[in-house]
């Protein structure tokens, strides 16, 4: 069966790998996709009801007229013309000016109210169909074409057969006349449309699948590439949003490490003379350091004192304000003596917060991205990855934020400090805390260059507040306990504590 | 007018299913309908735009416009007994009695 000949014979008549990439023009999409689907051939759009699938298509069309000049053609057999025009308002896209003007055209396929049931005989074929997409294309001078609901084909007609058919002359017009397209397929539960149809064999290019989870307020959704032809994309699962601005589809943001720069000879000062003494300096540029602690020790504080270090010799810094609402982190480092709003007028600093509830690491993650590269920050402080963790309910995900993080901070060369609430850091023993940091589900020890933990000890029938550098990559740093306070100019190491 | 029975029958020129169809009605309508009906054959290839106003999706679909109510069968009307009863069934009486 496997024989050589066979072997030999397979990729001959594969078709060739490069397959040009139309640019979809969807925020995100292309970039996941390698640069768009395959030009001149038909993408399957499949998903549940309610996870986008009509307003995927309908960003490839828009889209395509907004960027490329490129007309549109719309047939729908599910919802009516009507529905999807009011839909699409929503996004303040003037469809009906787009259709005036000619550059989209609707093909309503849908039955009419008023249509009398078809009784179905045998022997038909859906030429109609062909001949009348094909009609609109031309009249519209359309290169991209998209057909909306075409399990509702199959539950209106009972030959399969003859739908089938008419695809395959479909999409053999369609590859003729170098129009791509894309069509979606709704999948209902516990049955696999694409095979029970063969859609998929119609559409051999190209699945996209989307899929949505139920979150706390809100619905998680991530979109992937089931199949597609002349590779070049990025698998795995990838999240995206419906905003009142359309689609926007969040892909990993590409590292090469290869570029990282950490410059162990650069320290970046924290503030607090006396903990940059105990780390040579500073912390190297470039490293991402875990700040870990009880709550109400003052990791948010040491975050503070470290981007106030920066922002007065003018270094650009982000502060991802999680905890606290942006107005109250002003308020907090103006106690000490911190002016951040003359910062943020100056352009030097910038504060940004993300909606708590049903976060989505890999959205927080892209507008971080957006930020150092339009500013040129070098100083980041996270407060805090708990955070992320407990509304985003997903340890991998942070895990993979944190993975990412460490890239970008690696290969822009920018300092990150994160916030990481533990709440077993009371009365533990060092051992202990090394412990169920390495050992935690997290695993965040091995994604961090450093972890300064803010602890609670017991001392004469005291509780003290001390500070520790458990770990400082490339820094030969005290592995001493100091007490600390905080007062009106914010954190004061004491002395090394004695054991 | 009331007598005169409006056929449509949407076709594809040169699909054997479609002139199947069109032999076959015009059989079935010479038998019971002679002298009182009219039957128009639209080509879809050439008027695409009669056929995407009437929203005509396969073919070959034949169409009773009048009297209403407004029938539609898609297929070459190989059961002939079924397209009898689709076409016929709500104005049988009238028929009988004429």
């Amino acid at each position: 069966m496997n024989t050589p000949e066979n072997n030999h014979a397979a990729p001959a008549h594969d078709a060739p790998l490069t397959v040009e990439k139309l640019p979809t023009g969807i925020k995100g999409l292309d970039e996941m996709l390698g640069g768009g689907i395959p030009k001149g051939r038909c993408t399957l759009v499949t998903g549940f009801a309610g996870t986008g699938k009509t307003v995927l298509l309908n960003e490839f069309l828009y889209r395509g007229i907004q960027h490329y000049n490129e007309n549109g053609v719309f047939v729908t057999l599910g919802e009516t013309k009507d529905d999807i025009v009011q839909n699409v308002g929503a996004f303040n896209w003037d469809y009906p000016g787009l259709v005036s003007q000619g550059s989209l055209r609707f093909l309503d396929l849908t039955p009419k109210p008023d249509e009398t049931i078809e009784h179905i005989d045998s022997g038909y074929d859906f030429t109609p169909m062909v001949v009348r997409i094909q009609n609109a294309l031309g009249k519209a001078g359309a290169s991209r074409l998209v057909i909306d609901g075409l399990d509702a084909l199959f539950q209106r007609f009972s030959d399969k057969d003859a739908i089938r058919m008419s695809l395959f002359q479909l999409s053999a017009r369609l590859k003729a006349l170098g129009v791509t397209t894309m069509i979606s397929a709704e999948k209902s539960r516990g049955k696999d449309v694409l095979s029970r149809y063969g859609i998929a064999e119609f559409v051999t290019d190209t699945i996209l699948d989307l899929e949505m989870d139920e979150g706390e307020m809100k619905f998680t959704r991530r979109i992937y590439v089931r199949k597609m032809r002349g590779a070049g994309f990025r698998s795995g699962r990838v999240h995206y949003e419906i905003s009142s601005r359309g689609m926007e589809v969040l892909p990993r943001i590409p590292i090469d490490l290869s570029m990282a720069r950490t410059d162990l000879s650069i320290r970046k000062k924290t503030g607090i003379s006396a903990l940059d003494d105990a780390m040579e300096g500073g912390i190297p540029e470039g490293h991402v350091i875990l700040v870990s602690g009880n709550t109400g020790t003052g990791k948010s504080i040491l975050g503070l004192h470290f981007l106030e270090a920066g922002l007065k010799v003018g270094e650009k810094s982000l502060f991802v304000a999680l905890e606290e609402p942006p107005d109250q982190v002003r308020k907090a480092a103006y106690g000490f003596g911190w002016d951040f709003e003359a910062y943020e007028k100056s352009g030097r600093l910038r504060i940004i917060t993300a909606p708590l509830i049903d976060l989505l690491p890999d959205q927080l993650l892209h507008t971080i991205f957006d930020a150092l590269k339009a500013n040129g920050v070098k100083r980041i402080v996270v407060d805090s990855i708990s955070t992320i963790l407990s509304e985003s309910m997903s340890q991998e995900g942070v895990r993979r934020f944190l993975i990412q993080l460490y890239g970008l901070a690696k290969t822009h060369g920018v300092t990150c400090m994160l916030s990481y609430l533990a709440a077993s850091n009371f009365d533990a023993q060092q051992g202990q805390l090394l412990g169920s940091l390495t050992t935690s589900d997290l695993r965040l020890s091995s994604v961090v260059d450093g972890i300064i933990l803010f602890r609670y000890v017991e001392r004469d029938q005291e509780v003290k507040r001390v500070i520790n550098i458990l770990k400082m990559r490339g820094s030969n740093h005290s592995k001493s306990l100091f007490a600390y306070e905080v007062g009106a100019y914010g954190i004061q190491l004491g002395a090394p504590f004695s054991k | 007018m009331s007598n005169t029975y409006v056929f449509r029958l949407y076709v594809c020129a040169g699909s054997v299913s479609s002139q199947v169809a069109e032999s076959r009605i015009k059989a079935m309508l010479e038998a019971r309908l002679k002298g009182r009906y009219s039957l128009e054959l639209i080509d879809i290839v050439h008027d695409p735009d009669k056929v995407d106003m009437d929203g005509i999706l396969a073919s070959p679909t034949l169409v009773k416009v009048h009297p209403p109510p407004e029938r539609r069968i898609v297929g070459d009307l190989s059961d002939q007994d079924r397209v009898m009863a689709v076409l016929f069934n709500s104005t049988e009486a009238d028929h009988s009695n004429a």
